[in-house]
């Protein structure tokens, strides 16, 4: 018989590790996915997850009830990589190498590859990431707040401390590059089969 | 509505984020135009593609990873403890500029309290350098005053403030001496045994105090001879450059008299002892006297009869001392006892340290300058009258300055107002 999450949750607050451990496990990897789809690469997908767990195990006896613990965790998660993408807007300092090498490249370089060569070379769902990544820190955050997460617009206005309408324009502008690019690869959005894991 | 504003709407109208009427307009619009039908079309294409991305496979080392750093960390209940009790506003930057701005608001009202126009001036200072303090305040007045006095009457030959004037300024130089020379008593008492043990006076003890005695009780008398009679001399002697060094604005000032005193031929010296008229001044040029030791045979041989007047007016045991000295030596000793008498007024010199008082020293310049030209006192009103109007001038900036700290306080609450209206207006 497996715990709710509510029962966990109590076991975590009384100091009971392994509760917290069955807990992450059903929502790690959704946790992950999401820090994924924000910076785009595995490393700093990983430590962005783990340090949103981290942060739901610490601060978990604030966690009153009031809305579902997926709900409160997703908004943990959101937080942290808002954080870290608004901290890497503001430096702005990553250079082309580094892009590069994170896998970050602009989608325009990847598309002037041969289509079958690149498709070949990755996923497609790291394709669609790929394109993804190209996208400023600012539009890739709306666009996986609301496509990905599934967010309302008050919601990504409360995340973003902006206006709804700053929302309306961010998401539509966003949306249309990521439109622009993808339509240079016709093959990913015509849409392959999506490889879940 | 053109295609432009239509294609602006296409993503929100996905969403169904449109107001009706913009959603009529839309679907409108989209029935009569292809381009912006296929742009629908390939945006829905775009947002479907990103919903159906699916879970990636986490690193298999992550669950092990973050366990072990969650045994690293704290222990969950400590931290839960510490948040809980970590107010929602301390996370906030509000309290911390608000902060900043009281800091930065106590700090100017400090420094305006504290200054000579606030209320506090009075506290939080000891008594000697808040009379030195108020005492600089009112010789850059007569500085100004005596600078103002000092191109016409040079030009015209005349024109001396009243004696009361001279003698208030006096005193606050004797003042200011005073203070400077509390801290400086051993060296200055190392100083006057040797000197006077030079000249062969055979009290050390009294002569070694010259610190106190000569800057404190003889000096008013002194001061009254200094200003009255040969400044000229008296300039010559207390201005040396390393031991005044009064400043950049005061050099001019003191290198003609200097100049003018290490004439070798002592002209100059002469001139301005001609000027001494030890009748009209209540006190005799010691000072003066003593501050050109080589000069002339006439300055020299007048020392004794200053230092006798100065001996009844003063009442000064150092005073009193030196004369007896200066008068029991023989003729040829007159010279060396010059010597003796002038290392104590070069003591006194140094004592107006220029850096500390630099007014007191160009006002005495300045003002030798003036007496040495002439000792006519009927100029001094019109001295008084240039005076009065720089004063006027002085207070006027003086008023002007005091609304420089009210206003940059006014600024500052502005600034702590403006950020507290935003906080607030932010909260709702």
């Amino acid at each position: 018989m497996t715990d709710s999450d509510e029962a966990l949750i109590e076991q975590i607050k009384n100091g009971d590790l392994n509760a917290f451990e069955q807990l992450i496990a059903r929502y790690e990897t959704r946790v992950y996915t999401i820090a994924y789809r924000y910076v785009g690469n595995h490393s700093d997908a990983s430590d962005l997850a783990q340090e949103a767990l981290i942060r739901v195990y610490r601060s978990i006896g604030a966690f009153r009830g009031d809305s579902a613990f997926l709900t409160w965790l997703y908004r943990v998660v959101t937080n942290v990589c808002k954080d870290e993408l608004r901290r890497r807007a503001r430096q702005n300092t990553i250079s082309m190498d580094e892009m590069l090498e994170r896998g970050q490249a602009p989608a325009v370089q990847t598309a002037e590859k041969p289509p079958e060569e690149a498709v070949l070379r990755k996923e497609w769902q790291e394709e669609v990431q790929v394109i993804l990544n190209s996208l400023s820190e600012e539009h890739r955050t709306v666009v996986v707040m609301r496509d990905i997460q599934g967010y309302s617009y008050e919601e990504i206005a409360g995340f973003l401390e902006c206006s709804l309408g700053t929302v309306k324009s961010r998401l539509n502008r966003a949306r249309n590059l990521l439109k622009e690019r993808l339509l240079s690869r016709k093959d990913l959005l015509l849409g392959r089969a999506c490889q879940t894991s | 509505m053109n295609c432009s504003q239509i294609q602006e709407m296409l993503s929100a109208y996905i969403d169904d984020f449109l107001d009706d009427f913009e959603k009529a307009e839309v679907e409108k619009h989209i029935q009569t135009c292809a381009i912006c039908q296929q742009e629908l079309i390939d945006l829905r294409h775009t947002v479907s593609l990103l919903r159906s991305l699916g879970e990636v496979c986490i690193p298999e080392d992550f669950h092990k990873q973050l366990m072990e750093r969650i045994d690293k960390g704290p222990p969950a209940d400590m931290v839960n403890k510490h948040k809980a009790v970590k107010p929602r506003y301390m996370k906030s930057g509000i309290w911390m500029q608000i902060a900043a701005a009281v800091l930065i608001m106590g700090i100017g009202v400090g420094a305006w309290a504290y200054s000579e126009n606030g209320p506090l001036h009075s506290y939080g200072i000891s008594s000697a350098p808040r009379e030195k303090f108020q005492e600089r305040v009112a010789l850059k007045e007569k500085s100004i005053s005596t600078a103002e006095q000092n191109k016409p009457t040079d030009s015209s030959g005349g024109g001396i403030t009243s004696d009361t004037a001279r003698t208030d300024e006096n005193i606050r130089m004797e003042d200011q001496s005073n203070y400077l020379m509390e801290g400086k008593n051993g060296q200055e008492q190392g100083d006057s045994n040797v000197e006077n043990d030079n000249v062969g006076q055979p009290l050390p003890n009294q002569v070694a105090e010259p610190a106190e005695v000569l800057l404190g009780r003889a000096a008013p008398a002194s001061r009254k001879v200094q200003d009255k009679v040969m400044p000229g001399q008296q300039s010559a002697g207390q201005v040396e450059p390393s031991q005044t060094n009064p400043g950049p604005d005061l050099g001019e000032d003191i290198a003609q008299p200097f100049a003018a005193a290490d004439l070798p031929d002592g002209s100059k010296s002469r001139e301005q002892a001609d000027v001494v008229d030890p009748e009209n001044v209540s006190s005799p040029p010691l000072v003066s006297a003593l501050k050109a030791p080589a000069a002339t045979g006439e300055v020299e041989e007048g020392i004794p009869e200053i230092a006798s007047q100065e001996q009844v007016e003063l009442n000064s045991e150092t005073t009193r001392d030196e004369i007896t000295a200066s008068q029991s030596g023989e003729a040829g000793k007159n010279e060396v006892l010059n010597e003796g008498s002038t290392g104590s007024i070069e003591k006194r010199t140094e004592l107006v340290e220029p850096d500390v008082i630099p007014d007191s020293v160009s006002q005495k310049v300045e003002k030798s300058d003036i007496q040495a030209a002439t000792a006519d006192k009927s100029a001094a009103p019109m001295s008084e009258a240039g005076s009065d109007s720089v004063k006027s001038q002085g207070s006027s900036v003086r008023s002007q300055s005091k609304w420089l700290i009210p206003s940059v306080l006014a600024i500052l609450l502005l600034f702590l107002a403006e950020v507290a209206f935003k906080h607030f207006r932010k909260r709702q």
